[in-house]
């Protein structure tokens, strides 16, 4: 970390966003782990802004430097050219200084997304000691080599894509076959897709975790109606009762959504929900999503599937 | 000599790319391709809805039912006009013809009795409520609940009252006035009792139905062999090149396998492929007014007359009902025996398989009228630009699922 950060951080520590001593907590309580991941996700969300902010006066400042050259180059009168040459060389110093602070605060927000979000399957698990039951990716049953999971390509269509579409399929074959499958080009899932079970919600209310219902198998089945558990907790890891939660999936590339409508039918314990009739009648990348209503609060919360 | 001539081939063709022995399947090849044998169907679905579903007593009533003429209107019609055992329970013709014609084409039983929906928009959610939309169909059976409910206290009472516990509500049925042409009057005693013995006519079908299982056909017998051989298809005899190449094009580059999946090759959801639209003056919605007639079907698993408790019923419980992407679709159909159960479509509307393939060849996109259509239907496929001779290489593939008819299987024939 430079200097510049520590300072930042040190005008953090200031600011009403931090911890006060009423947030001070024993590491014994189950919640406080959660807890501290809300708490470093709002650094997080700060310091984001903070990066966008220096960002974007360094960009105003790269354009003033622009103008500053090509009025220098054009100046026909030798003190003035000397002059506009001494601003465009310590602008530029300067420049290069918030350049390097946009970037190092992005990513420091970016290491604490990543930390927090470690923190999210222990925290859960702190909470839920004998109702969680799976940490890992969700996955579909009978798919460990996945020889279907190149087999999605079914393309909703509209008229006036016809002319893009004269190629035919295209087709790969997975290291270990030799039958050649549709590839998933252009709707298989990103690499660095974050297909973990434990994500925070877009505005930051809400922590959740879903898994399969069945405690017996972390794998989900295929075209077959089956339930999950939906674990819910507010920015400071308790759970939240009595939220009104609706779900709703779809594959990105395709225009399907799921094959059935899936709800939350029953809370079974606080934070703790039973969402019945999911179905998946397709391999492949899903994006599922909560979206959540408490009192005035609207937030939403967004699970990648990778099936 | 099959080997040798294909490394003839790939010496001529040069190598140019690293081409693979179509004739070489790895583990995971065939881990794939068992996930499509009937080896993979496991037991029938369970049926909270049908208590007698797996009830022999009820099975040989039912097919007893199935072929009884006597359920129709003019005492010619039975079950067995439209789904007929030698041609695995389909008539051939691309409409039914009974009393009047269909407006769509009689789909194989055997392929039906694992999937959770009935009729090509999924109308149904039951085989034994799918059962009871004939007999009232004017068209078809052409015959009333009440004229069933009573021919059945005339010509099965016994069975019906030892396997349903029937008696008194046939007792009941007897005392409605037999003269068919007034509308009998009818109680509500006597209304539920028809309505009762209705259901259970539906539910001895049903039973029958479930006994209509498929043996392995050459396709499954295929797979046994690689599994045997290692791998190998040189060392089996069942499939020959053309059937092979088919084979990889279906899983393929003809994209088949997407919706054609599963050991009865159906993942028994609704899509649009954009089959010509066979009246254009008067659409089918397909699936978006299955949806309808599902919700308010007096027969489904959530009605009175349903042996599950509602929280049994998931796909009602859970059902999409709304949606593009029901505009005009229909029910994915299984392609076991498909040779052999021509034509093809809701409607009848492809004679042959050939030009099945050439229909996904070269997809048009569904017909759209914005009087008709609630929206425009969306549409599932993309052109394959295979050659006519990958095309006729699939539909040797296609000819491979025929299970040879079970002539010791006392279920299947009358
Ligand atoms: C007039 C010809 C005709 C008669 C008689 C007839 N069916 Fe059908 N059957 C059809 C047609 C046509 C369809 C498809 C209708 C649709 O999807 O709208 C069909 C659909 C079915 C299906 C649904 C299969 C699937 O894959 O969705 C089953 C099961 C079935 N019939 C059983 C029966 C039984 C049992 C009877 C006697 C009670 C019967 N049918 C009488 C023509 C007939
Ligand atoms: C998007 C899903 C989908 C894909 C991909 C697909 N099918 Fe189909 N198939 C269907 C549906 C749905 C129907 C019924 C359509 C209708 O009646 O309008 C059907 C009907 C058929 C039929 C007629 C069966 C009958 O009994 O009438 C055959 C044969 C068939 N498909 C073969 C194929 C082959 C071969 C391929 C690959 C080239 C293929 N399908 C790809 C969904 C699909």
């Amino acid at each position: 970390m430079n200097r510049l950060t520590n300072l930042l951080l040190i005008l953090f520590l200031g600011t009403n966003v931090f911890a006060s001593s009423e947030h001070a907590h024993s590491l014994l309580e189950p919640s406080a782990l959660l807890e501290s991941a809300g708490y470093t996700l709002a650094l997080a969300q700060s310091t984001e802004l903070r990066a966008v902010d220096v960002l974007k006066n360094a960009n105003n400042l790269r354009n003033t430097v622009n103008e500053l050259r090509a009025k220098e180059y054009k100046a026909e009168d030798d003190t003035e050219k000397e002059l506009l040459h001494a601003q465009v060389n310590l602008l530029a110093e300067q420049l290069q200084l918030w350049q390097n602070e946009g970037a190092q605060l992005r990513q420091l927000a970016n290491e604490m997304k990543h930390s927090a979000s470690e923190l999210l399957p222990i925290g859960f698990q702190a909470l839920w000691p004998d109702q969680l039951k799976f940490v890992g990716a969700m996955q579909l049953a009978g798919n460990d080599h996945a020889p279907m999971a190149h087999n999605t390509t079914i393309r909703s269509v509209h008229p006036t894509m016809l002319g893009k579409m004269t190629d035919g399929t295209v087709t790969e074959t997975a290291d270990d076959m030799t039958l050649a499958m549709p590839s998933m080009t252009g709707q298989s899932a990103p690499e660095q897709l974050n297909v973990s079970t434990f994500q925070v919600s877009r505005e930051l209310h809400y922590f959740a975790h879903i898994e399969p219902a069945n405690s017996d198998s972390h794998t989900i089945p295929l075209n077959t109606i089956h339930q999950w558990h939906l674990f819910l907790t507010d920015q400071n890891g308790m759970p939240v009762s009595n939220a009104q939660i609706e779900f709703s999936g779809h594959m990105p590339g395709h225009v399907h959504g799921l094959p059935t409508l899936p709800r939350v039918t029953q809370e079974m314990s606080p934070g703790l929900y039973l969402v019945d009739g999911v179905k998946f009648q397709m391999k492949g990348w899903w994006v599922i999503e909560f979206i959540t209503k408490q009192g005035d609060i609207n937030d939403s919360i967004l699970f990648n599937l990778n099936l | 000599m099959k080997f040798i001539r294909w490394v003839l081939l790939a010496l001529i063709s040069g190598f140019t790319t690293v081409a693979a022995n179509p004739n070489q399947f790895s583990q995971q090849d065939i881990a794939l391709l068992k996930t499509f044998t009937l080896s993979a169907l496991g037991a029938l679905p369970e049926a909270p809805d049908n208590r007698w579903a797996d009830d022999d007593a009820a099975a040989s009533l039912g097919k007893a039912l199935f072929y009884d003429p006597a359920l129709s209107r003019n005492g010619t019609i039975s079950c067995a006009n439209c789904h007929q055992p030698e041609k695995y329970f389909t008539d051939g013709l691309p409409q039914s013809v009974a009393l009047g014609t269909t407006k769509r084409n009689s789909p194989s039983i055997p392929n039906a009795i694992y999937g959770p929906w009935q009729f090509w928009d999924g109308r149904a959610d039951s085989l034994w409520s799918q059962a009871l939309k004939p007999l009232e169909d004017d068209n078809e059976h052409g015959i009333s609940r009440i004229a069933v409910a009573q021919l059945i206290a005339e010509k099965y009472a016994t069975e019906f009252a030892e396997i349903f516990g029937d008696e008194q509500r046939l007792a009941d049925i007897r005392t409605l006035a037999i003269d068919a042409s007034k509308t009998p009057v009818v109680s509500p005693e006597q209304s539920a009792a028809v309505n009762k013995v209705f259901s259970h006519v539906g539910k001895a079908i049903m039973a029958y139905e479930r006994k209509l299982t498929l043996t392995d056909s050459k396709f499954d017998r295929f797979v046994q062999a690689l599994e045997t051989n290692a791998g190998n298809a040189l060392a089996q005899d069942t499939f020959n090149e053309t059937e092979i190449a088919g084979l990889r094009l279906f899983m393929g580059k003809g994209n088949c396998a997407s919706c054609h999946n599963g050991p009865l090759f159906t993942n028994f959801e609704f899509h649009n492929i954009g089959a010509p639209e066979p009246d254009i003056t008067d659409v089918d919605l397909g699936r978006y007014a299955g949806v309808e007639t599902l919700r308010s079907s007096e027969f489904n698993c959530l009605s009175v007359y349903s042996d599950a408790v509602p929280e049994q019923c998931d796909e009602m419980n859970f059902l999409k009902t709304q949606g593009p992407e029901l505009v005009g679709a229909f029910k994915t159909p299984s392609l076991r025996n498909v040779s052999q159960t021509a034509p093809y479509m809701q409607s009848g509307q492809l004679a042959t398989l050939t030009d099945v393939v050439a229909h996904y060849n070269s997809p048009v996109p569904p017909y759209y009228d914005r009087e008709q259509h609630p929206s425009r239907p969306h549409f599932d496929i993309i052109p394959l630009k295979l050659t006519e001779e990958e095309q006729a290489q699939l539909v040797s593939f296609l000819e491979t699922l025929v299970s040879p008819l079970p002539q010791n299987n006392p279920w299947w024939f009358p």
